[in-house]
């Protein structure tokens, strides 16, 4: 009972301090808010989708074919060229959200219309065209040029004539493989024969293209039974980061408060009443508990409601509060017992918890860049704050039971050790 | 030790009957202790500090509240009693300190240096604080610099020095202790030489001096001594016109046990 009065004195003294209630609660808020407000908005409940702005591009067609074949003979152009098909391509329906294009006649028009920002890129087909895909080796043919500050816009343009440019490729191993194939049975076709193939395989093609569209932009499939937005899933990774971050230093700054009474005198009057050293500990333990759970439930359901942020199944997410909650209250008392003032305490702020804290937000950082995330995993899991992160990640994709189990396991594992060394150390101290 | 803070190393104490090494708790439980810092929680009220406090004593309920008024009465801070102690000055704060030492009614109270620093007003509040529990039946272990508090609050005072108890005792037997005499100055309405080598003759006085009409008798006890010098006097046919006595203080008897060397 006494130390639940330890606490309860403790969670007060915390939940009345302004510096305290800002580091716990609008530091995380306010980063992610602004990840939230780079990556284009916040996503509110009548805006659950993720859109990509519409990329604006000049292009010059000077393509002149092949005289010899006429690569789509059911339209009216007796001689349609790749290029005409890639220009058909990128003008389609529906491409129309993604890409509008304007055609120009000439490679200056369509360069300068980049560099005075009519336009965000510039596709230029070469006259040659048509004879790179016929002979196989389109690839390079169509120089793209774009305002060098962008990446998602002239990204999707590249990709979409990468699509179209490899269908071409496709075309000449099909007659290839076609031709060989015939061969070896002792049929020879006649070019005209070759050209129909051509022209049937590259009309089907067309075809399934304008039917099915090239480039099919949705949101990743949800395992919720409401879907949660693109943004608001990038946006959880970074959430559950920050709030692995600043809960660890919430369990450092409630086990300072150790520190903090033996200056002040009221922790040597503590044990001057009938208040045991173990009680006492007890008691700050259990403060630290209670704070770092409450900090996190605010800071998830503030998220969910602010940034449409889900979290995962209700048990899940439970296993991965509780045990992040003892870690982080056993990771203060455990670095609280190597100090002896609260000046010894910024240090360990500065250094320890901000680098155990970076090296966990190192599989954050490196997610986006696959030769570095394997790596990133692996030394976040060095320290507890890389397990909480872990566990949260696992709980918000709906893992396995058994793997965030697992994390937690762990998690209780680095509870246990830095609790019995903390403890023991201050026992010895305070005897 | 004795607030049971340090375990002895060797040795041990009896606390009410209880020992400091085998028997802490029951110690803890008889003992209240006003440490000579303030030892409270500044953004907490006198009142939540008096609550907390006692709740660390075991006190709960109704038995709390009704203590906690009880001793905000005695401090005289029942005005005051919602107001953050961080608010209070100096003497209040060490008021509400000595307070928290009150709350489970111990027998033995443990003061150290409680009047350290503040205003003349306070001070004399918990000094009157500390007679009223006192007479109250209450143990005061007094810990203090000011020779003069020890004189006025003490039945038996202890000399420390250098970590040592140097002498304990009743004051009286302290001066006895060290040899030190009361003073006892007189004017008379003449001057008669023979009068004052009489004087020296008497038993109990050890020397007697004259200076500027001031004549001055030093004695082990005064109270023996004066009816005496009145005898002789009136038989001289001299007449003592004034008296003053002042009998030796616990400062004369500190320095003269410790020293004037100066303490780091």
């Amino acid at each position: 009972m006494r130390a639940f009065d330890i606490a309860l004195k403790d969670i007060r003294h915390s939940f009345t301090s302004l510096f305290g209630l800002i580091f716990m609660f609008v530091v995380p808020l306010l980063i992610v808010g602004l990840f939230a407000v780079a990556f284009g908005g916040t996503a509110t409940s009548d805006d659950k989708t993720f859109t990509v702005p519409t990329t604006k591009i000049v292009l010059v067609n000077l393509d002149e074919g092949d005289q010899a074949i006429d690569l789509d003979p059911s339209d009216a152009d007796p001689s349609t060229t790749a290029g005409d098909i890639l220009t058909h391509v990128l003008s389609s329906d529906a491409l129309q959200k993604l890409v509008a294009v304007t055609t120009v006649t000439s490679v200056n028009a369509a360069r300068n219309a980049v560099d005075t920002r009519a336009a965000q890129v510039a596709v230029i087909i070469p006259a040659t065209f048509t004879k790179a895909c016929l002979q196989g080796a389109p690839q390079g043919a169509v120089e793209i040029y774009q305002d060098p500050t962008l990446t998602l816009g002239p990204g999707i343009v590249r990709a979409i004539i990468s699509q179209s440019v490899d269908e071409f490729t496709s075309v000449r191993i099909m007659q290839s493989t076609v031709t060989m194939s015939l061969a070896a049975t002792g049929i020879t076709l006649s070019p005209d024969q070759a050209g129909q193939a051509v022209q049937q395989f590259v009309s089907e093609t067309l075809a399934a293209q304008t039917n099915v569209g090239a480039i099919d932009v949705e949101a990743p499939p949800a395992k919720q039974q409401k879907p949660a937005s693109f943004l608001a899933t990038i946006l959880a990774v970074y959430m559950a980061a920050m709030m692995v971050f600043y809960v660890y230093y919430t369990g450092t700054a409630g086990a300072e408060s150790i520190l903090l009474e033996q200056e002040q005198g009221t922790l040597q009057r503590l044990f001057t009443t009938r208040t045991t050293p173990a009680v006492v500990m007890q008691g700050k333990m259990l403060a630290i508990l209670l704070t770092t759970a409450l900090q996190m439930l605010v800071l998830m359901l503030v998220a969910a409601l602010a940034l449409g942020i889900r979290w995962g199944g209700i048990l899940p997410i439970a296993i991965a509060l509780v045990s992040t909650a003892l870690c982080a209250s056993a990771f203060g008392i455990f670095l609280m017992s190597f100090l002896r003032t609260t000046r010894q305490a910024g240090v360990v702020f500065g250094g320890v918890v901000t680098a155990t804290g970076m090296l966990a937000l190192a599989s954050v950082f490196t997610m986006n860049v696959p030769s570095a995330a394997r790596l990133g995993q692996r030394v976040a899991l060095f320290v507890p704050q890389g397990w909480s992160l872990l566990a949260f990640r696992q709980a918000m994709d709906g893992a396995p039971l058994g793997q965030l189990l697992t994390s937690a396991a762990v998690l209780l594992a680095w509870t246990a050790v830095m609790f019995l060394v903390g403890r023991a150390r201050m026992a010895r101290r305070f005897a | 030790m004795l607030s049971c803070l340090l375990e002895p190393d060797s040795g041990d104490a009896l606390v009410m009957g209880h020992s400091v090494s085998a028997e802490r708790q029951l110690v803890k439980a008889s003992i209240g202790v006003v440490p000579q810092e303030v030892a409270l929680y500044g953004d907490l009220s006198a009142r939540e500090n008096l609550l907390f406090w006692g709740k660390m004593q075991d006190l709960r309920g109704i038995p709390l509240a009704r203590r906690v008024d009880e001793v905000l009465e005695v401090i005289g801070l029942v005005d005051r009693q919602k107001d953050r102690v961080s608010t209070y000055s100096g003497g209040m704060k060490r008021r509400v300190n000595i307070a928290v030492a009150l709350l489970h009614k111990p027998a033995l109270v443990i003061m150290d240096e409680p009047t350290v620093g503040i205003d003349p007003q306070s001070r004399r509040s918990i000094l009157d604080n500390v007679k009223q529990l006192r007479d109250q039946g209450m143990t005061v272990l007094y810990t203090t610099h000011y020779m003069e508090e020890a004189q006025e609050l003490s039945d038996h005072v202890g000399i420390m020095d250098h970590g040592k108890l140097v002498a304990v005792g009743t004051q009286r037997e302290l001066v006895a202790s060290v040899g030190e005499l009361d003073r006892i100055q007189l004017r008379l309405n003449g001057t008669a030489e023979s009068l004052l080598e009489n004087w020296k003759t008497l038993e109990d006085i050890h020397d007697v001096t004259s200076k500027d009409g001031v004549v001055s008798v030093f004695a082990t006890d005064s109270n023996r001594v004066l009816p005496r010098l009145f005898e002789s006097a009136a038989a001289a046919g001299v007449r003592i016109v004034s008296v003053d006595v002042q009998e030796p203080n616990l400062e004369a008897v500190f320095l003269h046990l410790t020293g004037r060397a100066l303490r780091d």
